[in-house]
């Protein structure tokens, strides 16, 4: 047995710009065991959720994640509107689907970016963020915010995006797809990229379901577990949607599940801008909320679990989110275990870790 | 001879190691090289905002009434409105620029402008002039000049309850079985929202409402709808204060004894397929 | 003697300029290559000139001592390059440098300047062969290890050692310590071990391991220019030409590749040092020793 050394990782740590903190106990280079904290950024929001009215909550809970800061925006929504019974128009629902999957290509093009970042390669991070700054663009055109949306609100949309809108970001997206194909190719095909993905920290299907990972990194191992089949928001259906599933279980196969849901995203938001129909994107809705709804929403990091229970007043009185970095934390630790320690950045970032989420 | 040398052994550095699948990326830097960069040099070049960029909140002062709803809508309590001063703050470092104010104003004298707050090391707090307590409402334009009161409804009222809707402080309650409607004066803003929405235009800020109009009740008009251009969204039958209208599928609903003919739905029908008959 | 002289002196004055000027055009090329304007090109000196301005805060004082030293021994051995001296003390010369480093950053008991310095001394281990073979090549095909003859030598050393030259430029990626091999401190701390050896250096003392980083990638380059060199004005245009290109290569190469592990590092060095130098060498055995 070599000499242990325990090497601090966060929760300040350049490679990762989230407060995950790890303790990796280390033999040589190898990580032997791992420990990981968290409660850095603890922000106590879902407790300030009880002292806002329900319409100014949903800014609050926006801001949860500056990344899927729209799925967070609509699963408040949505637990609220189950709580008070309502439908929202079709529209809406088809809103929603749309800027949920551009938060999508925009967050997994930002996870590339990241990706390539802790494996050391500098130009291919600067150009996957290039990419990203287009569809940043298209939702501050859309939204008036770049990060944070405030868009969603109980009861539909606050505001309508033209038909001529959604059109033009489907031509922009289209543009992109070249590039963005061009790009990720580099990941999936580059042998010194190859060198550091494959093969590294292989998460089996079995594994898998029994650390109950979710989102890209259970689908990275052949469960095709998808919120979205579930139908419960969105219009994924009518879209004909399909779960991205790859078998490998390793870190290309995360990389490779996200990089096909980049651009299956692309094509539904194509899908759903043919289709979506005409009409108001909200209805009115009771001034107080009442009962009590749970509610899962797939985020680009996978499943998120939001609980609203009302008390007959327009305050709430517990609102509740689970988000996906939370439950993907034992699998990272299943997957550290045993590593190389070179391999720790590329690990971590394989389940995408957003703790600022996970702490609210 | 050198230089052909140098060249092909440059090459074959790049070509075996491709061969072996490397340089994936190569062509694509070498490219990005001869091409413009993606960097905006902001500030040196002034940014191009988009029309619905949310940058910081501007207040129209002499049109605001300082009813206080945005600061009650506002998530971060960075708005305070002190009527009787006839001022209007605003924390600029707490607002989170939602624009949940903007919605909320009924006077529409808040707007969202692109450009943001600059950056300070101070926290910044911009005072704006309001009309005070008691000032003459010369903007508004609504209320009758010498009505200053509490707001009324006169007999024309046909308790259609789209005044309840309309007021964004909750002050008016409509009991259309009951014929009953009442206003909380406390809770009551007048921002003139129901005034505006009224169809029979009865309600008015104290003394007695200007009659004269809606003295001789028209004839009775309802709903009626243009099959053609009907999307059956149901926008009319949640607007209509009065439950007149029923949306089910491709069914269009109109109960004519319910009907107030107060064109509400007419408004808001986004397919403009609604228009006024007489009954 | 003079000549020596003045060059050690120009060596001495001028090389962190040419040093910090292509650090400086390094960074505005790799901006370009990503799409980005990129910092001035006088950057690096600003950024140096800041660092002197810092507030010495070093977890222990005899980490200073070894940087000193450290500085001291690169800078001596660019030296004893430019001088025209013995090609076999250079290179001890610039490994006690090396070493000295490596000390310094084992003396912060940080654990990722640890870390960061067993990578340096696996990364030296895979640098050190091809270094050798180089400098024998040098001996073998000129005669001698002084740095003088083989400017002084007739014939241009680069053909007959074009696989030697190939190992060099291959091992200049570790030296620079460019990704792939920016594996005991990488350029932009953006890595497991945060910066590496580096970590722990702060403000006088790291900006004196940049200014010898810009003395001994001139050094460095210094070498390229010797597989040129030939006595004639011809050989120093070229000498100079590839050398900077070589640098722009290594650039390139900076941003094609990801971080490869020591293991790969350690592997591929050897082959391409196997492969390339010693066959370079057996055939330099049979063409040139008889």
């Amino acid at each position: 047995m070599g000499k242990r050394t325990i090497v601090p990782f966060g929760p300040q740590h350049p490679v990762l710009p989230e407060p995950l903190h790890l303790d990796l106990v280390l033999e040589d280079e190898t990580v032997v065991d791992v420990i990981p904290s968290i409660g850095y950024i603890h922000r106590g929001l879902e407790k300030l959720c009880e002292t806002k009215d329900y319409n100014q909550m949903v800014y609050v809970i926006e801001r949860i994640c500056g990344i899927c800061s729209f799925g967070h925006g609509w699963g408040a929504s949505a637990a609220i509107e189950g709580a008070m019974g309502v439908e929202i128009p079709e529209r809406a629902e088809y809103l929603r689907t749309i800027l949920h999957e551009l938060s999508r290509v925009h967050s997994h093009l930002l996870w590339l970016g990241l990706m390539a970042d802790a494996f050391g390669f500098e130009s291919l991070f600067n150009h996957c963020w290039r990419v990203r700054e287009t569809v940043l663009d298209l939702f501050e055109k859309n939204t008036g915010g770049r990060v944070i949306f405030s868009i969603c609100k109980p009861g539909g949309m606050r505001k309508d995006i033209s038909n001529e809108n959604l059109k033009e970001m489907v031509e922009v997206l289209n543009g992109l797809k070249a590039e963005i194909k061009e790009i990720t190719d580099v990941f999936i095909n580059d042998a010194s990229v190859k060198n550091r993905m494959t093969g590294v920290g292989v998460l089996t299907k079995e594994e898998a379901v029994e650390l109950c990972a979710v989102g890209p990194t259970v689908r990275g191992s052949g469960v095709a577990q998808d919120l979205r089949l579930a139908g419960d928001h969105g219009v994924y259906h009518e879209l004909g949607f399909e779960p991205v599933v790859e078998e490998a279980g390793d870190c290309m196969a995360r990389t490779i599940v996200r990089i096909r849901e980049l651009l299956q995203s692309i094509e539904l938001i194509e899908k759903a801008v043919a289709k979506i129909p005409d009409g108001p994107v909200d209805c009115k809705v009771p001034k107080t909320v009442d009962g009590e709804f749970a509610t899962r929403l797939e985020q680009p990091r996978g499943e998120a679990f939001y609980y609203a229970k009302g008390a007959g007043s327009k305050f709430l009185k517990r609102m509740r989110v689970r988000t996906p970095t939370n439950i993907n934390i034992p699998a990272l630790v299943k997957m550290l275990g045993g590593s190389d320690l070179a391999d720790v950045p590329i690990l971590a970032l394989t389940i995408d870790p957003c703790i600022s989420c996970t702490e609210r | 001879m050198i230089l052909i040398v140098i060249v092909v052994a440059a090459l074959l550095c790049v070509i075996i190691p491709t061969r072996l699948g490397f340089f994936k990326f190569g062509k694509i830097i070498l490219g990005s090289i001869f091409k413009k960069p993606a960097t905006l040099m902001y500030p040196v070049v002034p940014r191009e905002w988009e029309e619905r960029t949310r940058g910081s909140v501007a207040i129209d002062g002499p049109n605001c009434i300082g009813c206080g709803l945005c600061a009650g809508a506002c998530p971060t309590d960075a708005i305070e409105v002190d009527k009787a001063e006839g001022k209007w703050k605003i924390q600029r470092m707490l607002c989170v620029q939602c624009s949940a104010c903007v919605d909320s104003c009924p006077k529409k004298c808040l707007t969202m402008e692109n450009m943001y707050t600059l950056p300070n090391v101070v926290k910044v707090v911009d005072e704006y002039d309001i009309p005070a307590k008691g000032a003459k409402k010369a903007a508004a334009g609504v209320a009758p000049a010498e009505a200053d009161g509490d707001l009324t409804c006169a007999d024309t009222c046909v308790f259609c309850g789209l005044c309840a809707k309309a007021c964004p402080a909750d002050a008016i309650t409509v009991d259309r079985k009951e014929k009953s409607w009442k206003v909380d004066t406390e809770a009551c803003i007048k921002c003139g929202a129901c005034i505006d929405k009224c169809p029979k235009k009865s309600l008015s800020f104290g003394g007695a409402a200007p009659a004269a109009e809606a003295a001789a009740p028209a004839k009775k008009s309802v709903a009626s709808l243009d099959e053609e251009k009907c999307v059956y969204c149901a926008a009319c039958a949640n607007e209509c204060g009065a439950e007149a209208i029923t949306v089910e599928g491709t069914e269009w609903k109109l109960d004519e004894e319910k009907c107030i003919g107060c064109e509400a739905c007419v408004g808001v029908c986004p397919a403009e397929a609604i228009s006024m008959k007489e009954a | 003697m003079i000549k020596a002289i003045i060059s050690v002196i120009a060596f001495l004055v001028l090389a962190p300029f040419v040093g910090g000027l292509l650090a400086g055009f390094e960074r505005k090329l790799a901006a370009k290559m990503q799409r980005r304007v990129g910092p001035p090109v006088l950057q690096p000196f600003y950024d140096v000139g800041k660092l002197f301005q810092k507030e010495n805060m070093a977890p222990t004082r005899f980490q200073d001592f070894y940087v000193i030293l450290f500085v001291v021994f690169i800078i001596a051995s660019g030296v004893i390059f430019f001088m025209g001296g013995d090609l076999l003390l250079v290179i001890f010369t610039l490994t006690i440098g090396a070493a000295f480093l490596i000390i310094a950053a084992y003396s912060s008991n940080s654990p990722y300047a640890e870390e960061g310095a067993e990578r340096e001394l696996l990364s030296m281990m895979a640098y050190e062969p091809m270094v050798l073979l180089t400098v024998i090549g040098f001996y073998m095909f000129t005669g001698s290890f002084k740095v003088s003859d083989i400017m002084a030598g007739n014939a241009m050393p680069f053909l007959p050692m074009i696989g030697l030259f190939v190992g060099w430029v291959f091992i200049l990626t570790l030296k620079f310590r460019k990704s792939p091999f920016d594996l005991s401190m990488s350029h932009h701390a953006h890595q497991e071990l945060v910066r590496g050896m580096t970590t722990e250096f702060v403000g006088r003392t790291m900006g004196w391991v940049e200014i010898s980083h810009w003395y001994e990638n001139v050094f460095l380059l210094g070498f390229v220019f010797l597989f040129f060199a030939n006595g004639t004005a011809y050989g120093w245009i070229i000498g100079i030409v590839v050398a900077i290109l070589t640098y722009f290569f290594e650039v390139f190469i900076d941003n094609c590749f990801a971080r490869m592990k020591w293991q790969f590092a350690f592997k591929s060095a050897w082959i391409i040092a196997i492969v390339l130098g010693v066959v370079n060498l057996f055939v330099l055995q049979l063409c040139f020793m008889n």
